[in-house]
């Protein structure tokens, strides 16, 4: 080809191209508002933000009960109604439908009035209680645990702590050491100065967290994502589905709380930083967080694509429990997939609820 | 797309020169930003607060202060206003480091792009000679993706890159505690309420419900001991 010729065959490219996006674009804008969340529930207790919800199934269940409840403990950063997307993508109502009693915690979103939040408020007052009411309303003296993310190591310092209350503790995609080298995070915190950012936030914006997220892979969160859902919809297909369920993950994404900025800062000095949960050295309400006191059996699920907790982060607490009944179990996929994802759908509950299951105690 | 892939490489050349050119626009006009008028206008910009500072800080107070801005370069800090020419001082010059890192962060983002760039034309190169070629813009775009992620990761890991980028979320904070400062003792002239007052009044109410709770567990557990 000569330059004139070449320039002409990008130009018809491009127009190729941006007609295609362009269609997308505006069947995109042509779509509605979606509606989130796909399983009735109701509120069973409220303490300041949080609201600690048991979920009911839509459909009667054909298989006996599991008797011990699980309570979700999600991260504090993001939503938790990502559990519970729509009725095809829902790990809440997959456990529903396998006998499972769930109840889950939604932080809510702090304000001013909750910035000097800390660990303690998260672990020993909000966390305790709501194992507590999930304990006396289900009649039982343990309860499953199943944290997920940040939730996950919040439920590691809890189950450490009080052990008693627990049959079953569940991890699913958490840190746990913040210092494997694929930490991306992890390392650009290092020097941070941590007083200083929360001394001049308060409470730590969530748009500033989704920028940092979006800053681990900038051209593919930023770009091709959109690029790719505009492309998509412009050659066709079920445009209504593919539009419903972008959108529906796109408000979960940017549906960011603010982070309670003593609790922000304890958990990225002493999490993050210092590394401490690993290290057997945190300290919560004067006691010390020893991941060998937890023995009761322990499910760990993490993600292999994993770009915010990488594996190597959540795998090494085998080494770190006192439980002899430890299962771990990789999902082919990545931190978000495995709440969404099709896959996800059909093995994630499925394995969960047979892992509860077996270890259903009688009393 | 109907023509051949053996021909590709002409057009995809021509969509990388012009990305190349796009980006080679951007960086002098970064560069322009940095020194020139952009600069000018950043002066300008801190005059007209200044400006204005002066003219709430004269209503308020009646010290009768003039040409506020002019005086803040040339004198020491000193008299009844020297805490608010000091805090002005410290917001200039927080502002001057923020702008800097800024700067120095988007050009290492900028050569991001470019090394992205490079790698996208060898990867094009070897599909070409391995025949497999490059048949849409949607798989070009998307070799371009990967390339920059790949550039990105190498250099995001980097201590070098985690440094610039604290640095520069440090200074920011600094600015936005100055600039915290500075409003409060506006508010203060104004008798409104500041964050500094909530905070106290905040931490104090923390206080008094953990001792409520802690003194409701302790009636509970006395009634329960009671009750035995």
């Amino acid at each position: 080809m000569t330059e004139p010729q070449s320039y002409a065959r990008l130009a018809r490219e491009m127009e190729s191209f941006a007609a295609q996006l362009g269609r997308g674009a505006a069947m995109l804008a042509a779509g509605r508002r979606v509606s989130i969340g796909a399983t009735p529930k109701e509120a069973v207790y409220r303490k300041d933000k949080l609201v600690l919800y048991r979920y009911r199934p839509t459909e009667a269940i054909d298989v006996e009960p599991v008797r011990t409840p699980l309570l979700i403990c999600y991260a504090l950063v993001n939503r938790p109604y990502v559990l519970d997307l729509q009725p095809d993508r829902s790990l809440i109502a997959g456990l529903l439908r396998r006998g499972i009693d769930v109840y889950l915690i939604d932080w809510g979103y702090p304000d001013g009035a909750d910035r000097y939040l800390d660990l303690e408020d998260y672990v020993l007052r909000y966390l305790a209680k709501c194992a507590q009411v999930v304990a006396r309303n289900s009649g039982r003296e343990r309860i499953s645990l199943l944290g997920v993310c940040q939730g996950g190591a919040l439920s590691l310092c809890y189950a450490a702590l009080h052990p008693e209350r627990l049959s079953n503790l569940v991890t699913m995609v958490t840190p746990v050491d913040f210092h494997t080298p694929e930490n991306l995070l992890a390392k650009w915190s290092r020097h941070v100065d941590v007083d200083a950012l929360a001394a001049a936030t308060g409470n730590v914006p969530g748009d500033w967290l989704n920028g940092l997220f979006l800053a681990l892979m900038p051209w593919r969160l930023t770009s091709q994502k959109y690029v790719h859902l505009l492309d998509e919809l412009g050659r066709g297909g079920d445009s209504e589905a593919l539009i419903e369920n972008f959108l529906r993950m796109e408000q979960w994404i940017f549906d960011s709380p603010a982070q309670a900025g003593a609790m922000f800062r304890r958990f990225l000095q002493e999490f993050v930083r210092e590394n401490r949960l690993a290290r057997g050295e945190l300290q919560i309400g004067g006691r010390r967080v020893r991941l060998e006191n937890i023995r009761m059996p322990v499910f760990n699920v993490y993600a292999r694509k994993d770009h915010l907790v990488p594996p190597s982060s959540s795998t090494v607490l085998e080494r770190l429990l006192g439980s002899t009944d430890y299962t771990a179990y990789e999902f082919e996929g990545g931190h978000i997939g495995i709440y969404v994802s099709a896959t996800a759908q059909r093995e994630i509950p499925e394995r969960l609820a047979r892992w509860l299951r077996q270890r259903d105690n009688p009393a | 797309m109907s023509e051949g892939r053996a021909a590709d490489s002409d057009w995809i050349q021509a969509w990388i020169d012009r990305q190349r050119e796009r980006l080679k626009r951007l960086a002098e006009e970064a560069s322009r930003a940095a020194f020139g008028p952009e600069e000018e206008r950043g002066q300008e910009r801190w005059s007209e607060l200044f400006g204005r500072w002066q003219e709430l800080w004269t209503s308020s107070t009646a010290l009768g202060m003039q040409s506020w801005a002019d005086l803040l370069g040339r004198v020491p800090a000193l008299g009844p206003a020297r805490e608010q020419i000091e805090g002005w001082k410290e917001l200039a010059e927080t502002q001057a480091q923020v702008r800097e890192l800024e700067a120095a962060l988007r050009a290492r983002l900028m050569q991001v792009q470019v090394e992205a760039l490079s790698r996208l034309e060898q990867r094009v190169r070897v599909a070409r000679e391995s025949d497999e070629g490059i048949a849409s813009m949607r798989e070009l775009y998307d070799l371009w993706v990967e390339c920059g992620e790949e550039v990105y990761a190498g250099v995001a890991h980097s201590e070098e890159y985690a440094e610039l980028l604290a640095q520069l979320g440090n200074a920011t904070m600094r600015l936005r505690a100055r600039q915290q400062k500075m409003l409060e003792r506006l508010l203060e002239q104004f008798d409104l309420p500041t964050r500094s007052e909530l905070n106290t009044v905040h931490r104090q109410i923390r206080e008094l419900r953990a001792t409520i709770e802690a003194l409701q567990a302790k009636l509970a557990a006395s009634g329960k001991e009671s009750g035995r």
